[in-house]
């Protein structure tokens, strides 16, 4: 029961880092509108990196 | 963001260099600047607002050349203000400068390293670096002028909106569910094309002209928004204009009056019509199992007469060991003995207890079930006839706005008729707009759930075929990206508008006489008041003003988590920097100066407020009295001789001067020490 509990939470930090990566990365973009972004290969990437 | 220091050099009314120092310090947050009409508080405000921006606020554009007058006389051909401020630890060096004859500005960026030495940052990164700490189209947002205040609209302006999801971060939620559907949509397409399954195909086809679909209407109902938003400031506009005529005043009083009853008797006419809709789809299928259900009682009132009901299990094998007075493990069971009392509870408990307490909930559930069933007409009846009420309710004011109408079309002026044209027009503009987006709406809802059933089906077909699991290993990824994502905002965006609701209705509850409640709509961000019966009321301008204050306090404190009632577990990173005010007190009654102050100066990571030397007074230096950290006078300066007009400002008992007389018009910044 622990054990799930404990995969759950390590799951929700991973995803909760994740997000937090990604919307810098948007924060990023929208500062030099404009210019040509690579917003969805970066994060396609930074998700296949991870295992969760 | 905190802001530790600015330096202005030739910049408008400030010959030379000067710099004064903001208060950064947590416990003492606010700093205070008092100055005279024209000394400089706004320029000051705009010197700040241009070297993160680069541009004015609207008030303060076209208002002159930039670079010092007397400077330029000195063959000087440059202004500039530097910024010096500091985020989580780091500290930066912003300057801007402005050349006579160039066209742009130039921006540079340092950082301070821990020995103080400044290091520029890449000049393509200054930019994207100054807009993470304070985006441009929300600096106006942070850098305030009071005089603006009116400008500022609650009845849910979309770029009200925008301007708050932005400051909260939610834009940025937003783009990163779009990015990750758009990963998701392409894992997708990518296994359609490996497997070839033509269902796939189908779905895939289908989809795709739902989202573009989806995509359009969403922008039509954001345009529409707009144009009613828009529309209904135009007739706010018009309406005060029309007020304005004498014989037109009574008879649009009696007409707001009707207007104002009108939205609230259909807003309760909507509730009214949700609350029977929803009451019928529950009652409904009670009410045609209605002769099932009491045939059903009628045969257990029966079976429990005849004492037909059947017997628990375990029953009848205690009444046969107490019959043999032995029990089936050899043990002998004696009349009147310990083991027969035993077994005597656990008939008790086998016999009546539990049976009773199934029959009992049982019972209870079918009888609730009766009573709707029998009641679901009269209770019909009720609701029916409260929406009848509010629907007369509605022909009422309607007539009276008629009438209105035909008075007012009998005031022969033909600035009268002018604007009674425009007002129908801008009437007839919000009709159109809310038929056109409801009907935008009901589609976009439709289209929603044929988009959810669609992909539920093509997660069936593709969880059935094993070839690209590699991809369908991804896509689940993104899946659970997309879901912990969505979840996460909804919760945020449900703590924002609590925290909204709460504190902007504690601000009015607290310097209020009237017990005022504000309630921010979950779609449009329009903020409305109710008073202690739940009815939406009508504020005065002063009131409005205050409602504007305390919207401003929570959404800055709520960004800073400063905010006491209620606070957000944020997921999305809002943005915190200084709230700067210019004149905050330029357009608000003075009965609820003490309060807007209060309120800032608790909710405001750092706050620098800039007063005319006649709204400083004792009570205000009271409130503020342990925050102040800085404080400042601007001394406007005036060139040729001395007159005897004399300003001054009294602090802390001591007289100090806000005009002088000397070689050039200037503006000199003079430290004042306050404890």
């Amino acid at each position: 029961m622990n054990d799930l509990s404990d995969q759950k939470n390590d799951q929700k930090e991973i995803l909760s880092k994740l997000t937090q990566s990604f919307l810098r990365k948007i924060r990023e973009v929208e500062a030099s509108p404009g210019k040509k972004d690579n917003l969805k290969k970066e994060i396609t990437d930074l998700i296949v990196k991870e295992n969760f | 963001m905190f802001i530790n220091s600015v330096t202005l050099e030739n910049f408008r009314l400030f010959h030379d260099k000067h710099e004064i120092q903001f208060s950064a310090n947590a416990a003492k947050p606010v700093t205070i600047i008092i100055a005279e009409n024209g000394a400089g508080k706004t320029t000051l405000l705009n010197a700040v607002h241009w070297a993160f921006t680069g541009e004015f606020t609207k008030q303060f554009q076209n208002s002159g050349s930039v670079i010092n007058k007397y400077a330029l006389d000195e063959g000087k051909k440059s202004c500039s203000v530097e910024v010096e401020f500091s985020n989580e630890k780091k500290r930066y060096l912003l300057r801007r400068t402005f050349t006579h004859g160039s066209r742009d500005t130039d921006l540079t960026l340092h950082e301070y390293d821990s020995a103080g030495a400044l290091e520029p940052i890449k000049s393509e990164l200054v930019k994207i670096v100054i807009e993470q700490f304070i985006p441009k189209r929300l600096a106006s947002w942070f850098f305030f002028d009071g005089e603006a205040i009116g400008q500022l609209h609650l009845n849910g302006d979309p770029k009200f909106r925008d301007e708050i999801r932005q400051t909260f971060g939610f834009s940025g939620l937003e783009r990163l569910i779009k990015t990750l559907t758009d990963i998701d949509k392409d894992y997708r397409r990518e296994e359609n094309r490996l497997l070839e399954n033509d269902e796939l195909t189908d779905i895939e086809n289908k989809l795709e002209k739902l989202e573009r679909e989806q995509e359009d209407r969403q922008r039509q109902i954001v345009n529409l928004t707009q144009t009613i938003s828009d529309a209904d400031n135009k007739k706010s506009e018009l309406s005060s204009r029309l007020s304005g005529y004498a014989q037109a005043e009574p008879i649009q009083a009696k007409r707001e009056r009707a207007e104002r009853m009108l939205k609230e008797a259909k807003i309760k006419r909507d509730q009214k019509q949700r609350l029977r809709n929803d009451y019928f789809t529950n009652v409904v299928p009670k009410t045609l199992l209605k002769d099932e259900i009491n045939s059903l009682v009628n045969e257990l009132n029966q079976k429990e007469e005849d004492q037909s009901l059947p017997e628990p299990f375990g029953t009848k094998l205690i009444e046969q060991i107490k019959y043999l007075q032995k029990c089936i493990c050899g043990t002998r069971v004696s009349p009147g003995s310990k083991e027969e009392q035993c077994l005597d509870q656990m008939m008790e408990k086998a016999a009546s207890g539990q049976l009773i307490q199934k029959i009992f909930s049982f019972r209870s559930e079918i009888g609730s079930y009766q009573k709707e069933a029998a009641e679901f007409s009269s209770r019909m009846d009720v609701l029916t006839s409260e929406i009848i009420d509010c629907e007369n309710n509605i022909a009422t004011q309607e007539q009276i706005i008629n009438q209105a109408n035909l008075d007012l079309s009998n005031i022969r002026n033909e600035e009268v008729i002018a604007i009674r044209k425009e007002l129908a027009q801008a009437e007839d503009k919000i009709r159109d707009a809310e038929g056109e987006r409801g009907y935008a709406r009901s589609n976009f809802d439709a289209a929603r759930l044929n988009i959810a059933n669609l992909k539920a089906r093509q997660d069936v077909i593709l969880s059935q075929l094993k070839r690209t699991s590699h991809i369908s290993k991804e896509r689940g990824k993104v899946a659970k990206l997309i879901n912990f994502v969505s979840d996460e905002f909804k919760r945020q965006e449900q703590e924002v508008l609590n925290a909204l609701n709460s504190e902007i209705s504690g601000v009015l509850l607290a310097y209020l006489t009237k017990n005022f409640t504000a309630q921010v709509d979950a779609n449009t961000y329009a903020v409305k008041v109710f008073d202690i019966d739940g009815r939406l009321v009508p504020l005065s301008t002063g009131e409005s003003n205050l409602l504007k204050f305390a919207v401003i306090a929570a959404i800055v404190g709520m960004a800073a988590n400063r905010t006491k009632l209620t606070s957000v577990n944020w997921i999305s990173e809002p943005i915190i920097a200084p709230l700067m005010f210019d004149a905050p007190f330029s357009v608000v009654d003075s009965e609820y100066r003490s309060g807007i102050t209060q309120n800032l100066s608790e909710l405001a990571s750092q706050l620098i407020m800039m007063f005319d030397g006649d709204k400083w007074n004792d009570e205000l230096a009271t409130i503020l009295r342990s925050k102040i950290g800085k404080m400042y006078v601007l001394v406007s300066k005036a060139a040729g001789l001395e007159k005897s007009i004399k300003k001054t400002v009294e602090i802390d008992g001591e007289v100090l001067s806000l005009n002088e007389y000397g070689e050039r018009d200037e503006t000199v910044i003079k430290e004042v020490h306050y404890d």
